[in-house]
């Protein structure tokens, strides 16, 4: 990618993006430019680092310690996943246990189970079981319902 | 936090309630239909309403034994060895209270043709509930897929604007 800079003495400053095709680089550098990315701030082999939503598979608590779960690495946050899932909610991030917080959008596939359970099969391969309870506030959010009554 | 815990213990015992219901009437109409198909074979065009509240309760009873001793396995994933000993236990039940109230005058053959019904109807509902759920696996796709491209598309389309509103 071509990266052309021009220094300017007065006027409004301003990033054009010109593109082909959106590509989620693309679209990762309009949201930093729009200031809309709203990045996590996890721990990973001792060093902080930012993360994106869109990098997320799933958040999980464990002893009371929430762990982010990238595609290659797993880093721990000092939030709740209560806060992560009213925080990303409308980034699809979405409460399929108490102790799960899954992003839709790296969902690989769905699977109906008995007892009216769902299987979501993530990106990485993990698959995370929504129990009856969680099942149908997901059912409402594809349907195109935020779900906000039940959540 | 009791109180919700409350709520959602009597939400899970309702549902469970309410699964309980749907297998008995599913099981007593099955038995029902074999029941009168067994007295039009006898020359009888009436059925005992003694034997219909025997059934009804039988079902009832074989549907609490299904749901809270048996897993479920009706609606089961597959017909594992665990699945096919319930279908087997419930099935020599079923015959047993048949020839316990004599609702087929204790023939046998009747009573051998019943027993082979009552698997045959556990095959068919488990079979049913996995073709409900493969549809139902197919929607749920069907609207994950439509769910991101939303996403994406509006995105886009904000963009768009701002692209322009800049401009």
């Amino acid at each position: 990618m071509k990266l052309t800079m021009n220094k300017i003495l007065q006027g409004q400053e301003e990033v054009i993006i010109r593109y082909r095709e959106m590509t989620p680089r693309i679209e990762a550098i309009a949201n930093l430019v729009q200031g809309t990315e709203l990045r996590l701030s996890g721990f990973w082999q001792g060093e902080q680092i930012l993360i994106s939503p869109e990098q997320i598979l799933y958040l999980e608590s464990v002893d009371g310690v929430s762990w982010i779960y990238l595609t290659d690495k797993i880093c721990r946050v000092s939030g709740t996943l209560g806060e992560y899932a009213a925080r990303y909610g409308d980034r699809g991030f979405f409460r399929c246990s108490k102790s799960m917080v899954i992003n839709i959008y790296r969902i690989e596939r769905l699977k109906s189970e008995p007892g009216n359970r769902i299987r979501a099969v993530m990106e990485n391969g993990e698959q995370v079981i929504i129990s009856r309870k969680y099942a149908g506030h997901l059912r409402q959010i594809l349907k195109g319902g935020t779900g906000d009554e039940e959540g | 936090m009791r109180k919700d815990k409350l709520i959602e213990g009597f939400k899970s015992y309702f549902s469970r309630e309410i699964a309980i219901e749907y297998k008995a009437c599913l099981y007593f109409f099955g038995i029902l239909f074999f029941y009168c198909m067994f007295r039009i074979t006898r020359g009888s065009f009436s059925a005992s309403m003694l034997h219909m509240a025997e059934i009804i309760l039988t079902t009832y009873l074989m549907g609490y034994l299904q749901v809270y001793l048996m897993g479920n396995f009706d609606e089961a994933e597959r017909l594992g060895k665990k699945e096919c000993c319930c279908l087997v236990i419930c099935t020599v039940l079923y015959t047993a209270a048949s020839l316990l109230f004599g609702w087929f005058e204790r023939d046998w053959i009747t009573t051998v043709i019943y027993a082979a019904f009552i698997a045959f109807a556990y095959w068919c509902v488990y079979l049913i509930n996995k073709i409900k759920r493969a549809i139902d696996t197919e929607n749920l796709n069907r609207q994950l897929t439509k769910y991101k491209r939303q996403e994406t598309e509006q995105k886009e389309t904000d963009r768009g604007g701002k692209e322009q509103g800049g401009a």
